[in-house]
């Protein structure tokens, strides 16, 4: 993102691949860009003026007398480094002396402080890691089935992540690879690379499309088809989180610094303000229950005349009847349910829903909002309703009619001839 | 078995201690090192700062309240020196060392030691 005179880059790296980091600001002070601000992987720069120099990005572990480091950026200072950022215990410094000093000059040290601050993290990503791959194998794996997994809507979810916890994986054993050899080398008098590596960037890409297009895909989906309001704002709730762990612990380990820690409660609130308000208005442009936009439920007959009844289809009655139709809708599907019934069992009754899509692609999707299964119904002609498909399950007197833009699910006990289903075809297709 | 820390000093850390022979600040300690070794020994301020804190919670080094009325310096700038810890560490480092002299010139002069 970039205006005139400010720009805002996304950089993800790892805290032993501050050298890129160090590279990427060189970068950008060759082009006139200075660094005002940092939170995680989002870095705020400003125009400036275009200079030729060094960065150094280290990790800083104050004694308890230096808790503002004053004393390392005096001893950086007194070297030639100038102190641009401090984002938690990460320090940024800039010497435009091509022959200053590094800050680190013995590689021993700088490893070991780049192992302290990576080893606990490592180690979350790693149980993190196990767990969630012995959680899906228990819950998942081994009762797999293949169609219920292609018609599921958590199917983003449930695809993608094995795919996130092997890359948690496999992020550990790169950085227990890398660490083993920054040691090696340290021991041979040579010194540790911390430069980005291939894992960290694909890495870091994968997790971005998993969460933003899995997750949130999966959301609309789960919300849609599910209709609760509680469900969805967990969901909600659960990308915040994902939110704050993407922009980086600096924010959530504010602890020291005041001016930060009120920058994170703003950010909960935010958060928390995020779930709930999201939570409550957006299933009212998902939900199709009744709950939401009830046109009107009418009991009574004569008010509100139902496009079809038991004397449309020419059964003739005599007794009492009850009809009533409801209507609600979504941003995707609109839905209208009659019925005609009366209080003897055995007497003639019509129960009916007509699903129209909003959207065309997502009429597709009705079939399995009703949980229609193929091998539940008898695929009769659809033309005598004048439909594309028509499905009959005959034990439960159900029928499925399918035309090019709406679906009907009915239930009756009339057994239908040609001229009351071409009526049918005329009144609710 | 995990090696002792301190057990070996790296050379930073044998010229931090030996600079430290005097009540110095880190700033001076930089200057020191680069002088006793001809430019050799090169002490990054990250590198000191993380010795020296070390040093000190290891007890082989000792922080010494700066007074103000010291020339060139501003209240409050941290100074150290070696504690006794520190005089016997490095006193059993200059012994090692003369260690690997001696069996340096042993082997030099071709007399074999069996293992």
């Amino acid at each position: 993102m970039k205006y005139k005179d400010t720009m805002t880059i996304r950089y993800n790296y790892e805290y032993n691949e501050l050298d890129s980091l160090a590279e990427l600001l060189e970068e950008k002070a060759a082009e006139g860009w200075e660094l005002t601000s940092k939170t995680g992987a989002s870095l705020g720069f400003r125009k400036g003026r275009p200079r030729k120099s060094k960065f150094s990005v280290e990790i800083v572990y104050p004694d308890e007398q230096d808790i503002d480091n004053e004393q390392f950026v005096a001893y950086c200072r007194a070297s030639g480094w100038n102190h641009v950022f401090s984002d938690g215990k990460l320090q940024i410094f800039e010497t435009e002396d091509m022959e200053a000093e590094p800050i680190h000059t013995d590689p021993a040290v700088k490893l070991k402080i780049i192992h302290r601050k990576c080893w606990k993290s490592q180690l979350l990503l790693a149980v993190l890691g196990f767990a969630g791959t012995m959680a899906y194998y228990i819950f998942f794996l081994k009762n797999f089935d293949y169609y219920n997994l292609i018609n599921n809507t958590s199917a983003p979810i449930i695809v993608g992540f094995p795919v996130l916890m092997l890359l948690l994986l496999l992020l550990t054993f790169s950085y227990i690879k890398w660490y083993l050899q920054a040691k090696r080398a340290v021991e041979t008098g040579g010194k540790p690379v911390y430069k980005r590596r291939l894992l960290s960037r694909i890495g870091d890409k994968v997790l971005l499309i998993y969460i933003f297009i899995g997750q949130w895909g999966a959301i609309l989906l789960n919300a849609y088809y599910n209709g609760s309001k509680s469900y969805f704002c967990y969901q909600v709730c659960f990308m915040a989180i994902l939110v704050i762990l993407l922009i980086g612990f600096p924010i959530v380990s504010a602890r020291r610094n005041k001016e930060r820690r009120g920058n994170f409660a703003v950010f909960m609130a935010v958060v928390i303000l995020v779930g709930v308000v999201g939570g409550v208005i957006s299933p009212l442009f998902i939900d199709t229950e009744e709950n939401i936009r009830i046109d009107g439920f009418n009991e009574e007959t004569a008010e509100h005349p139902l496009p079809l009844t038991v004397e449309d289809l020419g059964v003739q009655t005599v007794e009492e009847r009850e009809r009533g139709w409801k209507q609600n809708g979504s941003l995707f599907l609109q839905k209208f349910s009659g019925m005609d019934e009366s209080q003897n069992e055995g007497d003639p009754f019509l129960y009916y829903t007509v699903y129209k899509g909003n959207m065309k692609r997502f009429g597709k999707y009705v079939l399995e909002y009703i949980g229609f299964s193929r091998e539940a119904y008898v695929q009769v002609d659809g033309s005598q309703f004048g439909v594309m498909e028509a499905f009959y399950d005959q034990e439960a007197g159900r029928w499925v009619l399918i035309s090019e833009d709406k679906i009907v699910t009915m239930r009756t006990n009339i057994l239908l001839n040609e001229k009351q289903k071409a009526q049918i075809g005329k009144k609710l297709l | 078995m995990p090696r002792e820390k301190f057990k070996t000093l790296t050379e930073q850390m044998y010229y931090t201690l030996m600079a430290l022979q005097q009540v110095r600040c880190g700033v001076d300690v930089m200057e020191t090192v680069r002088w006793m070794t001809n430019g050799r020994i090169r002490l990054g301020p990250g590198t000191l700062y993380t010795l020296l804190g070390d040093f000190q919670k290891a007890g082989l080094i000792e922080e010494v309240q700066d007074g103000a009325g010291q020339a060139g310096m501003s209240s409050g700038k941290r100074s150290y020196v070696i504690t006794a810890a520190g005089q016997l560490r490095l006193m059993e480092e200059h012994e090692r060392h003369l260690t690997l002299i001696q069996d340096f010139q042993k082997y030099y002069r071709g007399e074999r030691h069996e293992v």
